[in-house]
């Protein structure tokens, strides 16, 4: 059963000269861990926003546990706990403070916070923090009672973006270790990393993304199975793309150079603009029109 | 001896030394600012001077040269205790430090002394500054003898070894004060805002007090003797002080008396101080803060609640842990409904007699209205105007309002009433004031005060704070501004926050002017005809405001509830 589905996303934003997201669609399902990778700027930060529905996107759905994040927000939104790449939480709040308002939000029960939020906090060493507030905790510590509050819900997916980043080897070994744990008890994560290794061990299933588009999905298991190496072909991929890539933008900036010359700066900006904004538009047209023989 | 000289010399090192070389630009803002405090300083010795003369007679009944010197040193030791006590506190707390100084092969003792030691001599630097070119005028003005001039190091010497001494005895308690507030946002700003409503009460007082006297100046006549015996009196009570003003007598034996008396007193005062920080001194700087670890257990599990009860306690939390927060949401609260009250009190009384004399007190009723409105609307804005960063104050954490299943218009109307609650108990305050009779047996407004008027501040002080607030939510959800540093606080206003209080104070000002002078323009008939125009239009504002308000208010209320959600929608962290 597919937990998350995300289907042509596409999301160019406002007054850019690049899209994003092109043509998105991949599915993970119950149990899994699905990593998402791609170098910089690939389009992984945006793609996440939208599946979390913090920034909204130019056309494509996403389903949560069959929710979609535009129509059925609210129960779409139920079904997953995020942590952020920012370890932005609330400063000023005690840790306990901060989860038993995130449990209130998500309206779980007594019973169920208590035992979540002992087990939690024991898991990821944080008992003795709790009473403080947040403002005084270190990086790792953000991170970590941001991952107790996405989960004090038990989400069925549970999405990180870069969790592994600024962390000590210890809280990346729990952080593992309960990713493991909790796909095994039949949930699913999703998490974008820049680490191939902790991917190649970790995941079931992963795409690359680059320039905005989905350039390879890979099954780990297979890859493990048969001894290929995901960093070399990861670096294979990427390198053609990124050379292909910055190809295009050169294109595109002489392009803008010649517009300038004639009609100046930042009209020749707004034109490049529009014109970006157009091929989005024929691009979504051409998927929309475009019919699955699966689906049929 | 030798290590403490070195602690010293590395204090004063700290203090002085630049961390590195700044630009030609911040030099030259640097010596424009120096210059300019110069010139305030010249001018305020000037008028020092100027005053020291009036004190001067040459008939020794009436001489009061001794007693201005001696509030003149009062004065200045009350100035440097106020600045002592904070940098004492600041000097001696090491947290910053201890780490690099207790490497160091050096005991607590020794750092006390460098710390002590370091202190006098800067306070005796702040005393040099401050007070020498003021001891000159005053021997100028005074006619003094070379020999007062001879004693003014001494007096510069000495002079802060009261200050210090006071400081020093409340030191403990003001550290162990401080240390306590540090954690409690809210009550630092509650301290914050009682030293200045006080401020404010005796401030207004004041100057209700002298135009009470220039409206009663019959028995506003200096009764000259009588003041000048009850100056010396209140002279005499300052003996330390007295003693530093006989170096001025010009008489050796009182001179050579004092002077002794000076340094014994000074002395024990200085040794006693360093006995008394000293005492406190380790046990309150030296010693590791507790981190106050306290283990998980049920405790730290709650009731469940509502979500909207949850988002409500966490952005009220958010709020009264930041003393920045707490203290401009609440000023107003406090300042608004005494603004009303003392600038009513001071245009009613001003206006009063005049009335009284043409016979048209009830006119004075239309005065108060105009005032309270002017008041009312100017300061509204101030506080509505926090609402402008109801989006931006959420900082890093504004994915936090996206990804939680809780519906936008519900967190916004959440944000709204926090900042709503102090502004309608400004409001309401407000009102009530105009209820509290100025002098019961002179004055009281709601003789003179409508009860539709009354009501109609009340009115038109919710709808514009309704208007402020979710228009300045709008504004800010359209384009939100993630101005912030340091701890992630606002630390200024957004470009949203000054739109709302520079239109609001404008409005505010035109239509409380327009409503003062409509109040009475049954008065004006005979004024010219551009007066009576702006009278009549006066006396139509009332009207046209209560609409406008009211129109703004469901405006305001409408763009946010219909456009705020997609726009919330639109944001891009």
């Amino acid at each position: 059963m597919a937990i998350l589905k995300v289907k042509n996303l596409f999301k160019h934003y406002k007054n850019s000269k690049y899209i994003s997201t092109r043509n998105i669609t991949f599915q993970v399902n119950e149990g899994e861990i699905f990593g998402f990778l791609g170098i910089n700027g690939a389009g992984k930060s945006t793609t996440i926003k939208c599946i979390t529905g913090i920034i909204p996107f130019s056309s494509g759905t996403i389903e949560i546990c069959g929710h979609d994040i535009n129509s059925d927000a609210y129960n779409a939104k139920r079904n997953f706990g995020f942590v952020p790449d920012n370890h932005a939480v609330y400063d000023k709040l005690t840790g306990s403070e901060y989860i038993n308002y995130m449990a209130d939000i998500y309206k779980v029960s007594k019973e169920d916070r208590a035992e979540r939020f002992l087990h939690l906090a024991k898991i990821f060493n944080m008992e003795h923090a709790i009473s403080n507030q947040i403002m005084s905790y270190s990086h790792g510590m953000k991170q970590k009672i941001s991952i107790i509050g996405a989960l004090i819900h038990a989400p069925k997916l549970w999405i990180l973006d870069e969790p592994m980043v600024g962390l000590d080897p210890q809280s990346i070994f729990q952080v593992k270790n309960y990713m493991r744990e909790y796909a095994k008890a039949g949930n699913s994560v999703f998490f974008s990393s820049h680490n191939l290794d902790t991917v190649e061990r970790l995941c079931d299933r992963a795409i690359i993304v680059h320039g905005g588009r989905v350039i390879r999905e890979v099954d780990l298991n297979e890859y493990r199975k048969s001894g290929r190496n995901l960093e070399e072909e990861f670096i294979e991929l990427t390198k053609n793309a990124t050379i292909e890539q910055n190809k295009q933008r050169a294109e595109l900036k002489v392009k803008e150079e010649k517009l300038a010359e004639q009609h100046g700066k930042v009209k020749a900006s707004k034109m490049i603009i529009k014109e970006i904004m157009d091929e989005v538009s024929a691009e979504i047209q051409n998927v929309s029109e475009y019919k699955n023989p699966e689906e049929n | 001896m030798k290590t403490i000289w070195t602690l010293i010399k590395l204090q004063f090192k700290a203090r002085v030394a630049l961390k590195k070389q700044p630009s030609l630009q911040k030099k030259i803002k640097f010596g424009i600012i120096v210059a300019s405090l110069f010139a305030l300083f010249g001018l305020f010795v000037f008028v020092y001077w100027l005053l020291a003369n009036q004190f001067v007679s040459d008939n020794p009944l009436l001489d009061l040269r001794r007693e201005f010197l001696i509030f003149t040193i009062l004065g200045f030791q009350v100035l440097q205790t106020v600045f002592l006590i904070p940098n004492m506190v600041k000097s001696l707390d090491i947290n910053n430090e201890r780490e690099l100084l207790l490497k160091l092969p050096i005991t607590h003792k020794q750092i006390f002394a460098s710390k002590m030691i370091t202190g006098y001599l800067g306070e005796i630097l702040f005393a040099t500054i401050i007070m020498l070119p003021i001891l000159i005028a005053y021997g100028l003005a005074s006619s003094m003898s070379w020999g007062f001039y001879l004693f003014v190091p001494i007096i510069l010497i000495f002079l802060p070894a009261i200050p210090f001494f006071i400081s020093s005895l409340v030191l403990y308690p003001v550290t162990k004060a401080v240390q306590f507030m540090k954690s409690r946002a809210l009550l630092t700003s509650v301290s914050y805002l009682v030293g200045l409503v006080v401020a404010i009460y005796l401030y207004m007082q004041a100057i209700h007090t002298v135009m009470a006297g220039i409206m009663d100046s019959g028995n506003f006549r200096l009764q000259l003797e009588d003041n000048i015996y009850r100056i010396r009196e209140v002279g005499r009570m300052f003996f330390p002080q007295g003693l530093f003003a006989n170096m001025g007598s010009g008489e050796p034996l009182t001179i050579l008396w004092s002077f002794f008396v000076l340094i014994g007193i000074c002395g024990a005062l200085l040794a006693i101080s360093y006995f008394i920080a000293g005492a406190n001194y380790k046990k309150t700087y030296m010693n590791e803060t507790s981190g106050g670890y306290r283990s998980i257990s049920r405790s730290h599990v709650s009731n469940p609640r509502s979500p909207l009860y949850a988002t409500f306690k966490k952005d009220t939390l958010n709020i009264l842990r930041s003393s920045n927060y707490t203290f401009q949401l609440l000023l107003m609260v406090v300042i608004t409904p005494m603004l009303v009250f003392f600038v009513n009190r001071i245009a009613f009384f001003s206006s009063y007699q005049e009335f009284r004399n043409m016979g048209e007190l009830d006119q004075a009723g239309g005065i108060a209205f105009g005032v309270s409105l002017f008041v009312l609307l100017i300061l509204l804005p101030l506080v509505s105007s926090f609402a402008a960063s109801n989006i931006t104050r959420e900082g890093p954490n504004i994915y936090h309002t996206k990804i939680i299943p809780q519906s936008y218009i519900r967190q916004l109307f959440v944000k709204i009433v926090i900042v709503m609650i102090p502004i309608i108990l400004a409001v309401v305050a407000s009102v009530l004031m105009l209820r509290i009779p100025f002098q019961p047996d002179i004055l009281a407004p709601p003789q003179y005060l409508h009860g539709w008027d009354v009501w109609y501040l009340l009115l038109v002080g919710l709808f514009m704070a309704v208007g402020y607030v979710c228009i300045g939510t709008y504004f800010d959800l359209r384009n939100p501004l993630c101005n912030q540093l340091g701890d992630g606080e606002l630390v200024k206003p957004t470009k949203h926050v000054n739109n709302i209080m520079g239109i609001g104070i404008v409005i505010g000002a035109v239509v409380g002017i327009l409503a003062m002078i409509g109040g009475f323009a049954d008065l004006l008939t005979f004024a010219p005809q551009w007066i009576r125009t702006i009278a009549i239009m006066g006396e139509h504002i009332k009207t046209v405001f209560f609409v406008f308000a009211g129109i703004f208010a469901v405006v305001s209320v409408l763009l946010l509830a219909i456009d705020g959600v997609r726009q919330y929608k639109k944001l891009e962290q």
